[in-house]
């Protein structure tokens, strides 16, 4: 019982290892959306930001 | 109602050639034409800054595109690019659909999310990437330092770009050929692995002398649309390079670009374009005889 947990476990662990890389690049584009620029080039990266739709206002201003 | 019989009579005799006709012309004009037009330039000096008419000068662009040392670099860096990109979109997309062939919760969304790479905008995924890559602010300079590893270069070095660029493209395309060999799994019987289970083969053994043998035409199938996929790949490289730093990312489709609508000499880029049009068309054959070799 415990051995099919861990399998069943580590399979999943599998799937995320495909789906997170596979994420990544597009949840960063859609991050980078909604960040200002001065958030979008500090060092090191800001991982937890304000969001804010300025972007979107100048584009289809 | 004479008239109308001979009419009717022409019509009925010629339906074989009026209905294919209209996919008949669609194929003459937007896929021949191109391609003949292009041969037809490859032998002229053709140059829209020069003023001149167009003049037939047979194998002459030829001989001067063959002479140009970064032409023969362009040549390798395409089949470099391609090699890396297709070999491990391949292998990764071989374990990707294994491991999607069992049956768990979410299936259907991880391929969902998969498929996502496929419907993105090239642009978009250049400017992702260009981020990602950016040696100063660029996340995956971040995880470098933070593993106590030094910063690269990444799009911006000659030595690191290629690999970069086959990187997005792997992202990119191993998903396609995931899903391609996940619907040739998927149309496997089971008897061979049942037979295989009483005679006690393992998972290992079960793959490369059951799976393997199986799925190799759907596989062949894959390998065929990426190689030509790839070794025709410009968008990316041109979104986030341009074939920059200086030329070392520069394959047959960039520098074919930029002779034409940068130095607009028309006739050289014919020339170019026609290599790439002859290697694509000689890997194509020699990967469908390969399959139709292992089909016999």
């Amino acid at each position: 019982m415990r051995i099919s947990w861990i399998k069943k476990g580590l399979f999943f662990v599998l799937v995320l290892a495909i789906v997170i890389p596979v994420l990544f690049p597009l949840l960063g584009m859609g991050a980078s959306s909604v960040t200002t620029q001065v958030d979008i080039v500090a060092w090191p990266p800001r991982l937890v930001f304000t969001p804010t739709l300025q972007n979107y206002e100048r584009v289809f201003r | 109602m004479e008239p109308k019989k001979i009419r009717g009579s022409f019509l009925e005799r010629n339906l074989h050639i009026i209905f294919p006709m209209p996919a008949v012309i669609f194929v003459v004009v937007m896929m021949f034409f191109p391609v003949l037009y292009t041969f037809f330039l490859s032998f002229t000096n053709w140059n829209l800054t020069s003023g001149m008419p167009l003049s037939i000068v047979m194998l002459r662009s030829y001989q001067r595109i063959l002479r140009e040392p970064r032409f023969l670099a362009a040549l390798g860096r395409t089949f470099s690019f391609t090699a890396l990109a297709v070999s491990v979109e391949t292998i990764l997309g071989m374990i990707i659909a294994l491991i999607l062939n069992r049956e768990f919760k979410g299936k259907g969304l991880t391929k969902l999310i998969m498929l996502l790479p496929l419907v993105s905008t090239p642009v978009a995924i250049g400017i992702a990437w260009n981020l990602f890559y950016d040696p100063t602010i660029g996340l995956a300079n971040f995880v470098l330092t933070r593993l106590g590893l030094p910063k690269q270069a990444w799009t911006g070095s000659s030595s690191t770009v290629i690999p970069s660029l086959a990187l997005v493209d792997i992202w990119q395309w191993t998903p396609m050929i995931a899903l391609i060999l996940l619907s040739g799994l998927a149309s496997l019987t089971n008897e061979p692995y049942e037979s295989a289970r009483v005679d006690g083969a393992t998972e290992w053994q079960n793959f490369w002398r059951i799976t393997l043998p199986m799925v190799t035409p759907t596989l062949l199938t894959a390998l065929i649309l990426r190689s030509i996929d790839a070794l025709k790949t410009f968008d990316i490289i041109y979104a986030m390079t341009g074939g920059g730093p200086g030329y070392s990312s520069e394959t047959l489709n960039i520098m074919a670009f930029k002779y034409s609508f940068e130095y607009f000499r028309m006739g050289q880029a014919s020339v170019i374009l026609v290599f790439l049009f002859l290697l694509v068309l000689i890997m194509s054959l020699l990967i469908v005889r390969m399959r139709k070799s292992l089909e016999l």
